[in-house]
C-alpha cells in the first residue's frame, strides 16, 4: 500500500510503503466500514419490515415524524 | 519774522519760555496735535510697517509665549506635538504605508496593524495511493484550513481523517449529511477517527473539502475542528456534509492523515494546507 507524504517543513512530496502499524490500521478500518454497511442495510431492513407491519408507505411516514 | 526761530532770535525770551523752547517750535505749520496724530493713529495701538525688530516686548492681547520655532519642523512632512505639557517637539515622516498611532501617550508612526492573512504551507496533487499523510506542521499560525478540490477515489470508499496519526478513541462530532435531498444526522463520542463519507453511497467526486482546525498549536486545550464538504457521489446525486468535532488532544496538531477505507484516492485532485493568522 503506497501513501503520498507531504513533509511541510521541508516541502519534501514522496510516495512511501505503509508501515506495519499503517497497515494494521488499514485492516481496522476495513472491517469497521464493512460492519457500518451491514448495519446500514439491517437498519434499512428493519425500517422497511416496520414499514409493512405500519401499513404505511415512506412518504407517509417521514410526513408523521415531520 | 513768521517763525518761532524768528521770534526766538529777535526779541528777548519771555520770562517762562526760552529761547530754545520757542526754537522748538520751528517748523511748525498746524495744531501740533493734529501732526502727532498723523504720526501714531492712537495712543496704545502700534503700526509697524516695513522690516521691524522688536525687542523685549510684551504682547498683552493675545498673550503670545514662547512661540514654537519654524525651525523645529525641519524636514518635510513633520508634525509638531506636545512630549509633554506645554512643550512642543517635532515627529518626523514615517515610511511609506505608515500610520499615526500612540505609543507611551505620544503619537508615533507606525505599520499598519495586520488584518489577517492565510499561508500557503503545502500543496499538491492527489496520486493514486492509499493515504494523503501531511507531516511536520509548522506551528507558527494560530490556524490551520485544508483545502482539497476535485477529490476523487477509485471505487465507492469511506473517506476519513486523522490527526497525529492518533488512532484511538478521541474524536468526537456532529455530522449532517444531505444526499440528493434526504438529510440524516450522526453523531458521536469516541471514534477512533472523523468519518468524512460513508463506504457506500457516497464516494466523493469532484468536491470541494474543507477543513478547520481552530488553535491547532495549543497545547492546553483539545482541538475544535470543521469540515465542510460538497461533491456528487457514484450514482451523481448532489451531497453535502457538515461536521462540527473535537479531538481530545491537548497537543499540537503537527499532522493530518486523509485515508480511504480501501483502494486508492484518483490523481485528479489538489490540496492546499494553509496556515491562517
Amino acid at each position: 500500500m503506497k501513501i503520498l507524504e507531504h513533509n511541510c517543513t521541508t516541502n519534501e512530496v514522496f510516495e512511501r510503503d505503509a508501515t506495519a502499524e499503517e497497515l494494521a490500521q488499514r485492516v481496522i478500518d476495513e472491517a469497521q466500514d464493512v460492519q457500518a454497511e451491514l448495519d446500514a442495510v439491517a437498519k434499512a431492513t428493519a425500517k422497511a419490515a416496520l414499514l409493512t407491519q405500519l401499513g404505511i408507505t415512506a412518504e407517509q411516514a417521514k410526513l408523521l415524524l415531520s | 519774522m513768521s517763525k518761532a526761530r524768528d521770534i526766538a532770535s529777535a526779541i528777548p525770551a519771555p520770562s517762562t519760555v526760552s529761547s530754545a523752547e520757542l526754537g522748538f517750535l520751528d517748523g511748525v505749520t498746524s495744531a501740533i496735535q493734529t501732526q502727532i496724530d498723523t504720526k501714531q493713529a492712537s495712543s496704545t495701538a502700534v503700526t509697524l510697517t516695513g522690516t521691524q525688530t522688536l525687542t523685549n516686548k510684551t504682547l498683552t492681547n493675545p498673550v503670545i509665549a514662547s512661540v514654537i520655532n519654524n525651525t523645529l519642523t525641519s524636514t518635510t512632512g513633520d508634525i509638531i506635538y506636545a512630549s509633554a505639557a506645554n512643550t512642543p517637539a517635532r515627529l518626523g515622516i514615517g515610511s511609506t504605508g505608515n500610520v499615526l498611532t500612540v505609543a507611551s501617550g505620544i503619537p508615533s508612526w507606525a505599520a499598519p496593524a495586520g488584518g489577517g492573512s492565510l499561508t500557503s504551507i503545502a500543496s499538491g496533487a492527489f496520486t493514486n495511493t492509499a493515504e494523503l499523510d501531511l507531516t511536520t506542521i509548522s506551528g507558527s499560525y494560530k490556524h490551520l484550513q485544508f483545502i482539497a478540490r476535485n477529490i476523487e477515489t477509485n471505487g465507492d470508499r469511506a473517506l476519513r481523517a486523522r490527526f497525529n496519526n492518533l488512532s484511538t478513541s478521541i474524536y468526537n462530532a456532529i455530522t449532517i449529511t444531505n444526499i440528493n435531498g434526504t438529510a440524516a444526522t450522526a453523531a458521536y463520542t469516541a471514534e477512533d477517527k472523523f468519518v468524512l463519507t460513508a463506504a457506500t453511497g457516497q464516494n466523493p467526486l469532484y468536491g470541494p473539502l474543507i477543513i478547520n482546525i481552530f488553535d491547532y498549536a495549543d497545547t492546553t486545550s483539545h482541538k475544535n475542528v470543521t469540515v465542510e464538504f460538497s461533491h456528487l457521489n457514484n450514482s451523481g446525486q448532489i451531497c453535502q456534509m457538515w461536521l462540527s468535532g473535537t479531538i481530545r488532544t491537548n497537543d499540537a496538531i503537527n499532522r493530518l492523515t486523509l485515508s480511504l477505507s480501501a483502494s486508492t484516492f484518483v490523481a485528479a485532485g489538489t490540496y492546499t494546507l494553509y496556515g491562517v493568522n
